[in-house]
């Protein structure tokens, strides 16, 4: 369980949380932003807002920064 | 575009041999992705290395239906590779929601979180603080939410369930989960603000 003063951290106040729908939409675009050296909050502040606050959409976030790490340029019939 | 997901793209749009070979090519890899993330979240449940291979390839079966479904709307703004990911990032996540309650047992009683912490290695003047802050929060959920909101809160705030398995045990979807917590945690965020504690309220934000 979360101690008191963790909790008092679960409640963050986003004013510009895109929601799962919304961020899942351009969660790959997000990625690549990042990958790019540009600091995808600045185009994406709705997405950045709920990443930090949506647990679940978080770790997609997280995998799928991996995942595009690791896997990021495969072909579908390399030469 | 680049070259290689412009050759994503093109085998998914040919027919025949070609269209065959490309769709067994990306269902290989988003099997690959899928074992990969099933592994980076295995620890999150205890899950046995059966379970976790037939997570990951139920999980690289439904994103290779979503994509097929989906790949007109792609439009270029990533590599295709890692607009396809996202789709196995989701099946894992749903997936393994449905595993939770085989393997833990994270209480649903949305009243089982009474128990202060242990807060013997804080500054006593902190145990106070610590002290009201809960009394504080235990009665704004107890008084300012909704019975679902609070169900919610406490098991996935408190009791740390995945979102994912909330949504299942709720017969429900993730956004709609989450708009349920966004909305109990602004509530609460008024309350504790009305109380005097820091971290409250800003603004009514939205969750859409």
């Amino acid at each position: 369980m979360n101690t008191p003063r963790n909790i008092l951290a679960l409640l963050p106040d986003n004013t510009v949380d895109a929601g799962c729908a919304a961020s899942f939409d351009v969660l790959h675009s997000y990625v690549e932003l990042e990958f790019s050296g540009v600091d995808p909050t600045l185009s994406q502040p709705g997405l950045a807002a709920h990443i930090s606050s949506c647990p679940a959409c978080r770790e997609d976030y997280l995998g799928l920064r991996d995942a595009a790490s690791l896997f990021g340029d495969i072909e579908p019939f390399p030469s | 575009m680049d070259s290689s997901s412009r050759q994503w793209l093109d085998g998914l749009a040919a027919s025949g041999h070609d269209h065959e070979r490309c769709v067994a090519a990306l269902h290989a890899l988003l099997l690959r992705v899928a074992r990969y993330e099933v592994s980076r979240r295995a620890g999150s449940l205890q899950l046995r290395g059966t379970e976790l291979e037939d997570i990951a390839q139920q999980a690289s079966d439904d994103a290779l239906m979503a994509i097929r479904s989906k790949v007109a709307s792609f439009r270029g703004d990533s590599r295709f590779t890692t607009w396809a990911y996202k789709f196995v990032m989701f099946e894992v996540s749903t997936k393994m929601g449905r595993h939770f309650w085989r393997h833990r047992h994270a209480s649903m009683d949305a009243d089982n979180w009474v128990e202060l912490p242990d807060l013997g290695a804080v500054a006593p003047d902190k145990r106070t603080e610590d002290r009201e802050i809960f009394a504080a929060l235990r009665r704004a959920i107890d008084q300012d939410l909704t019975p679902l909101q609070k169900k919610v809160f406490v098991a996935v705030a408190l009791n740390e369930v995945p979102m994912d398995a909330m949504a299942r045990e709720l017969g429900s979807n993730r956004n709609a989960v989450y708009k349920v917590l966004f909305d109990a945690r602004r509530k609460l965020r008024e309350s504790l603000a009305a109380a005097g504690y820091e971290r409250p309220t800003k603004s009514s934000g939205s969750a859409a």
